[in-house]
């Protein structure tokens, strides 16, 4: 014990002592733990968390549906219809069943409206979680019954305390949401979301939304209409492949009717965690690519300070040579060394944790949607992370060159003085240069191959003008507008629109870019049938006259839209370059007759106007038509109004909501958005795949950089005789340059390959992430190498200019 | 061969500078064996190291086969080196990493050549100085004056015109002093000019004049006999 302690005081002169070297060796490892700590703490957060207030959350489970479907392929879904849940209600291996209904519903009127997003929960679903309420109760059971008076709410903890300040005396309070009013009976735990990606504001009884959504309790048996998510406990002793048999079974029996089997395959059960299950696969991958990437980095930087540590254990061969002399074993030396490393890593660690906590907030920010990533905290995970990963530094960093320079024989240090032949070509330390090297290649070709896809991606034309397009959503019926109101309160907010300075045009909109469209039985008048396109459709939209203009979509051929076109049975239509192309072909559309779903007469083809994305950048072609919106006050829901802007549409956004807001009285939440902003969610995996590939990258680099420099300039030291016999015997100081930069180069283009190689192996796996870019996309392999090499060449230079800076007759002096 | 005029070496010391070499005059004609002797510290060194270019600083004239080293540009002063001299030296100075025929190839590396021209001439060398069997040790796996053959042989495999060896038997037995001495007759019977340092007077003897230099300053033996 006190040899330990003696051990202790030891590392610690010697840390201080090296106080130059210390400080480089802490801000190396700081980097790297940083970089890991605050990447994983958003792995943890999305994926490895559990869910806060559910009762053994690894007993909860969420359903997916499996369909196989002629029109769509393979395909899954998460949301599926009332009945299912009935049907799934019967499961013997499921002790809880519970069906929640995602929305959202302005809270508030007119210029007050603010928007919330609420679950409507069926009366099993707080006690299948397990949850206990923070203030107040949860709901039961009775609160979902058919005639259950004032319906209840509770509110998330987040809510109560952003938007009613914490107030302990809430329960009691009534809740004006949408058109209907709540009664506010409880407060559930902090964290809880029920697993949700997007966690709700508040929950409400299940009958309550339902009802909302269609007329009456249509719902209840209609298998056809797709608007819950159901979440159960499994029975004890129940195994989740048994429950899924059961499952599917069950659903298999419900929808025997082959109009109601749609393809139905089986059910599965993921995580009660979303961004654990299946849906967030894309995500969830690219959040596990990116915390790996930041091992790699810790990686890289644990070699660094491993590779400046033996640098110096050669270099304190004479110290440790003479405490060998006088009778330390080769565990003291180790251990004295280790401790060394260790306190180094310590210091490592603590400054590591600054970067996680003041990196890791933004990081999450960036990557995680606000509400999920306002809710984790540098907490006591994350230091866990940070701990780990100080410790791996540690060891890495410290124990090999421990072990390397104990293990070496000593001896002849000693005789020799300590001078000149104390050099020794390390295989471990070109290894651990090699090995950086690689791995920098194989992050700095994965931030090619991320950036490569963005602009791809960035580079498809949309169509639209996003920049100069705002969006606004606003649900008139839900706040209790009957239809011919819902299309005045329309009309109203164009007419209030267009008013305004910074309003070019306005139009409504049946049907919503990026959010959904309709496909109706359509025939063209002399064609049999339509030639299909894998991408379904046609698909039809019913916009106003100025919804091209607006929207920046050219008219091709033809002419647009007019007011006087709007008529509940449309004469005229307007198709897509892609329809005119795949179902006219050469012929010309114009004046064509296309009939509508049941419609009697022809809609004229008018124009042809340049295609929009349907849904995704990414998707494949679309058929895309469109007919004259009903007339001004006819019977409407969920329009979408479309403004264009002068200049920027999102300088704009900020003055259109109140004004829209009050344009109607008593309008519900009124949500304005730039149609940039709707857009930019496809860019964002790969938008951030490029900035944190880039960014660690970048570090891998410089630290790849660093570690082959300390190796060249160390090498240059110990080869100093070398080189002055070298000239002696003719080189020139060229020569001897390319001899250290040949060594580097060596080094690096053996790294190199087995970077390529290993980003080749690695690609494959990171392919489905990527767009319209192979994994071993010769450019990207290329300048990503390039770049690699070019970082070598500028780590060699300084070694390289010092070799060639060898006196000749200093270098070879014998006294 | 060799003419130096007023050659003067110093260094920078406070207070003031040490001189290394003062107002050095040397005549050294084509094909004579010359023994530099002196104190240690007399600046032997620091002479051989200027008549081969290792050491460009120094004030004075050096003519070198009537090209005028002092004031040669870096470049041409390399060109000229690799052209007419071979270093030999007290500690061998054989690079550890290469073997015996390695060795002997570094110097044909430096100089305009075809790699089978520099095989036949390793093995050439090889030959004659009788090591072959030797060719694929490395030197630590050699005995001294086996090292030191192997650096002579290193010194004058390119057919240098001057070979410059500083204390080249100060490390070895009196016995592979001699065979080094004997050898080194033989090279300048051949034609190849030596200026060699020596504390031996027996190896002076192998010479045909000895210049004796004392704290930097040429003490006898000026020009030639
Ligand atoms: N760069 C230098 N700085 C200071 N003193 C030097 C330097 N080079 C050589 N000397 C000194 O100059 C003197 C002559 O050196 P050298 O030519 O090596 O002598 P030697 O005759 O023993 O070969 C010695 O005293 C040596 O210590
Ligand atoms: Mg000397």
């Amino acid at each position: 014990m006190r040899a330990l302690w003696q051990d202790l005081a030891h590392a610690a002169r010697a840390v201080l002592r090296s106080r130059g070297f210390t400080v480089t060796a802490a801000l190396t490892l700081a980097l790297g733990i940083g970089a890991v700590t605050a990447l994983t703490s958003v792995l943890d957060a999305l994926l490895f968390r559990q869910p806060a207030g559910v009762v053994a959350p690894e007993r909860v489970v969420r359903a997916y549906f499996h369909f196989t479907s002629p029109q769509f392929g393979d395909y899954r879904n998460s949301v599926v219809s009332y009945p299912d849940f009935t049907d799934l209600q019967r499961a013997r291996g499921l002790t809880g069943v519970a069906a929640q209904y995602s929305g959202g519903a302005s809270l508030g009127r007119g210029a007050e409206a603010t928007e919330v997003s609420l679950s409507g929960a069926t009366g099993d679903y707080f006690a299948m979680m397990g949850t206990t309420p923070l203030l107040g109760r949860l709901l039961g059971p009775d609160d979902d019954g058919a005639n259950a008076g004032v319906p209840a709410a509770v509110l998330s903890e987040r809510l109560w305390r952003t938007r009613f300040g914490a107030d302990s005396t809430i329960v009691g309070r009534t809740l004006p949401l949408d058109d209907q009013v709540f009664t506010v009976v409880g407060v559930a735990p902090a964290g809880f979301d029920g697993g949700e990606y997007t966690p709700p504001d508040l929950w409400v009884p299940f009958t309550a939304v339902a009802r909302q959504l269609g007329p009456g309790d249509g719902y209840r048996t209609d298998r056809g209409w797709y608007f819950v998510s159901i979440m159960a406990r499994l029975a004890p002793g129940v195994t989740p492949a048994q429950a899924e048999a059961e499952a599917t079974a069950l659903i298999r029996a419900g929808r025997s009717d082959s109009t109601e089997s749609q393809g139905f395959r089986a059910v599965s059960l993921g995580p009660v965690l979303e961004a654990a299950g299946p849906d967030f696969a894309d995500r969830a991958s690219l959040a596990r690519w990116l915390a790996a990437m930041s091992v790699v980095v810790l990686l890289i930087a644990s070699a660094n300070v491993a590779n400046l540590l033996l640098a110096r254990g050669l270099a304190r061969a004479r110290e440790l040579a003479i405490r060998k002399a006088l009778g330390a074993g080769q565990g003291r030396l180790v251990r004295q060394l280790f401790l060394e490393g260790v306190m180094t890593a310590a210091l490592a660690g603590a400054l590591g944790m600054l970067i996680a906590v003041w990196g890791g907030g933004a990081l999450r920010g960036y990557v995680l949607p606000a509400a999920l990533a306002e809710r984790f905290s540098t907490d006591g995970r994350v230091f866990a992370i940070a701990l780990g990963a100080t410790l791996l530094a540690a060891l890495i960093s410290s124990l090999i060159p421990a072990l390397q320079v104990t293990r070496a024989d000593l001896t002849p240090v000693l005789k020799e003085g300590g001078r000149g032949s104390g050099f020794r070509r390390s295989r471990l330390r070109a290894g651990l240069v090699v090995a950086q090297v690689a791995l920098s290649v194989m992050l700095v070709i994965g931030a090619g191959l991320f950036v490569r896809s963005l602009r791809n991606m960035l580079a498809i034309d949309i169509g639209y003008d996003a920049a100069r397009v705002l969006m606004v959503n606003v649900d008139p019926a839900g706040a209790g507008f009957d239809g011919p109101a819902t299309g005045r309160a329309f009309d109203a907010m164009v007419e209030a629109a267009r008013a305004h300075p910074g309003v070019e045009s306005a139009a409504l909109t049946y049907g919503e870019p990026f959010g959904w469209s309709m496909s109706t039985g359509l025939r063209v008048a002399g064609m049999d049938s339509l030639p299909r396109l894998s991408s379904g459709g046609p698909y039809i939209q019913r916009v106003t006259a100025d919804f091209f203009q607006t929207m920046g979509l050219a008219v091709i051929r033809g002419r647009g839209f007019t007011d006087q076109d709007r008529r509940e049975e449309p004469a005229v239509a307007m198709i897509g370059e892609v329809m005119a192309r795949r179902i006219f072909g050469d012929r010309d559309p114009l004046g064509q007759c296309l009939l509508v779903a049941r419609a009697t007469g022809c809609a004229e083809i008018i124009g042809v106007v340049e295609n929009g994305v349907r849904y995704s950048p990414r998707e494949e072609e679309q058929a895309l038509y469109y007919l004259p919106l009903q007339p001004s006050g006819a019977e409407t829901r969920h329009l979408t109004l479309f403004l264009r802007t002068r200049g920027e549409a999102a300088t704009v956004a900020a003055a259109i909501r109140p004004l829209l807001q009050t344009a109607v009285p008593e309008l519900p939440f009124v949500a304005v958005q730039t149609l940039q902003d709707v857009v930019e969610p496809h860019y964002e995996g790969f938008r951030v795949g490029a900035t944190l590939f880039g960014l660690y990258g970048a570090v891998a680099l410089l630290l790849a950089g660093l570690g082959l420099y300390s190796v060249l300039a160390y090498a240059v030291r110990g080869r100093t005789p070398e080189l002055g016999i070298r000239l002696a015997l003719g080189a020139e100081p060229r020569g001897l340059m390319r001899l250290v930069v040949g060594d580097g180069l060596k080094l690096t283009l053996l790294g190199a390959a087995l970077g390529v190689a290993g980003a080749l192996a690695a690609g494959r796996a990171l392919a489905s992430l990527l767009y319209n870019v192979p994994a071993w996309d010769p450019l990207t392999l290329a300048l990503g190498t390039g770049t690699v090499l070019v970082a070598a060449l500028l780590a060699s230079s300084i070694p390289a200019r010092r070799a060639a800076r060898v006196d000749p007759v200093t270098a070879l002096r014998s006294d | 061969m060799i003419r130096l005029v007023n050659v003067e070496k110093s260094v920078d010391t406070r207070p003031s500078p040490t001189w290394l070499l003062r107002r050095i005059g040397l005549d050294i004609p084509k094909g004579e064996f010359v023994t530099v002797m002196g104190p240690s510290g007399a600046g032997k060194s620091t002479l051989l190291a200027i008549l081969g270019m290792l050491d460009a600083e120094f004030r004075g004239e050096y003519w070198l086969d009537g090209q005028p080293v002092h004031t040669l540009k870096q470049k041409e002063r390399f060109a000229l080196s690799r052209s007419r001299i071979g270093f030999v030296f007290q500690q061998y100075h054989l690079l550890d990493d290469l073997t015996v025929a390695e060795n002997l190839d570094v110097p044909l590396g430096y100089r305009d050549m075809k790699s089978a021209e520099r095989a036949a001439l390793v093995a050439d060398t090889l030959d004659r100085f009788q090591i072959v069997g030797k060719k694929d040790l490395y030197p630590r796996q050699l005995s001294g004056g086996q090292q030191q053959l192997v650096a002579v042989a290193r010194a004058v495999i390119s057919s240098p015109a001057l070979l410059l060896a500083d204390e080249p038997t100060g490390n070895l037995h009196s016995e592979q002093g001699r065979e080094i001495m004997e050898l080194f007759r033989r090279l300048n019977q051949q034609g190849t000019t030596i200026v060699q340092v020596t504390h031996s007077e027996e190896n002076a003897r192998y010479g045909h004049r000895i210049i004796r230099l004392k704290d930097g300053w040429l003490v006898d033996g000026a020009a030639a006999a």
